[in-house]
């Protein structure tokens, strides 16, 4: 069995769930997005995203900044230097494991 | 998620920016000033205008417009799409980036200078090379951001550049026409797809 193939046993499992995946996919490309952004682009409900954006939080992955924009509250997400690091290593891991698998 | 879903989600994050047509309205809206200014420019007898007029007045349109541009589309987009889809803040360009498309504009601009200071005759022909260039950057960003309408409007400034220069216009008018057309056209645009995301996605109710 290929390394790279072995070595999605230590997959990232916190990025690895969907939501969590797509996520901090959407954040990856952006600079920083609010909570009804991410709600209407995964189709999560609001418990099931702040769930998970709670979770991305614990490992240091996602920064949740409460402020407002106005008099409006805005909760504003955004995946920190660990997150984008830990999603790139992810990717690659993926990739390549995929890469070597037989068709 | 496939690697593609990856890729596509964020780049339809990117995307997100044009959803709701404001940024057409406005870059139309700077294309309609330039069209106005080359207008000006064209028809009126150069005695009465101040020295400096073209070239003043485009920094002044460029850089004003460019300005203004920036507060109307984020003013607007606070009133009429963060409420209804959501905020989004982007990276800046990357130096890089930056760089690079400063270069391109200024190897497209010296070109330009050398191709017509050789065969000045050619300078009929202008309003096409605005068409060509104008299709370029549309295209462009019709592919980094996945969005068709893009080029549709690379095609219509292909067609109308072509067709200021076959009208016989003259360099100055075409110029006109080209820019007062093609500002126009990226402004209907963007009023379509603004009325379309409108529609699409009501303000949510408070509460």
């Amino acid at each position: 069995m290929a390394e790279s193939f072995r070595s999605l046993a230590g997959v990232d499992r916190v990025i690895h769930e969907p939501a969590r995946l797509m996520i901090v996919a959407i954040l990856n490309g952006v600079e920083a997005a609010d909570f009804l952004y991410l709600l209407r682009e995964t189709g999560l409900t609001k418990g099931n995203l702040s769930a998970h954006l709670a979770k991305l939080e614990e490992a240091g992955y996602v920064k949740i900044e409460k402020t407002f924009r106005g008099k409006v509250p805005l909760t504003l997400l955004s995946l920190t230097d660990a997150g984008r690091a830990a999603f790139r290593q992810y990717r690659r891991k993926m990739k390549h494991a995929i890469d070597d698998s037989p068709e | 998620m496939r690697e593609d879903d990856v890729d596509r989600a964020a780049q339809r994050a990117q995307r997100y920016w044009f959803d709701d047509g404001l940024a057409e309205i406005a870059i139309g809206a700077i294309l309609v000033s330039i069209g106005l200014l080359f207008y000006a420019e064209a028809v009126l007898p150069p005695e009465i205008l101040p020295p400096g007029f073209s070239s003043l007045g485009l920094l002044v349109v460029l850089f004003g417009g460019w300005w203004l541009a920036g507060r109307f589309v984020r003013a607007a987009k606070s009133r009429l799409t963060y409420p209804r889809t959501g905020y989004v803040a982007y990276a800046r360009p990357r130096r890089r980036r930056l760089g690079a498309a400063a270069g391109v504009g200024a190897v497209i601009a010296a070109l330009t200078v050398v191709l017509f200071a050789m065969a000045p005759t050619s300078l009929a022909w202008l309003p096409t090379l605005q068409g060509l260039i104008g299709a370029a950057f549309a295209a462009y960003v019709g592919y980094r951001f996945g969005l068709t309408r893009f080029y549709a409007l690379a095609v219509v400034s292909v067609l109308i550049g072509t067709s200021a220069s076959l009208a016989g216009l003259g360099n100055e008018l075409g110029d006109a026409v080209y820019y007062l057309a093609i500002g126009l056209a990226f402004i209907i645009s963007g009023l379509l797809t603004l009325y379309a995301y409108l529609r699409a996605n009501q303000r949510p109710t408070e509460g």
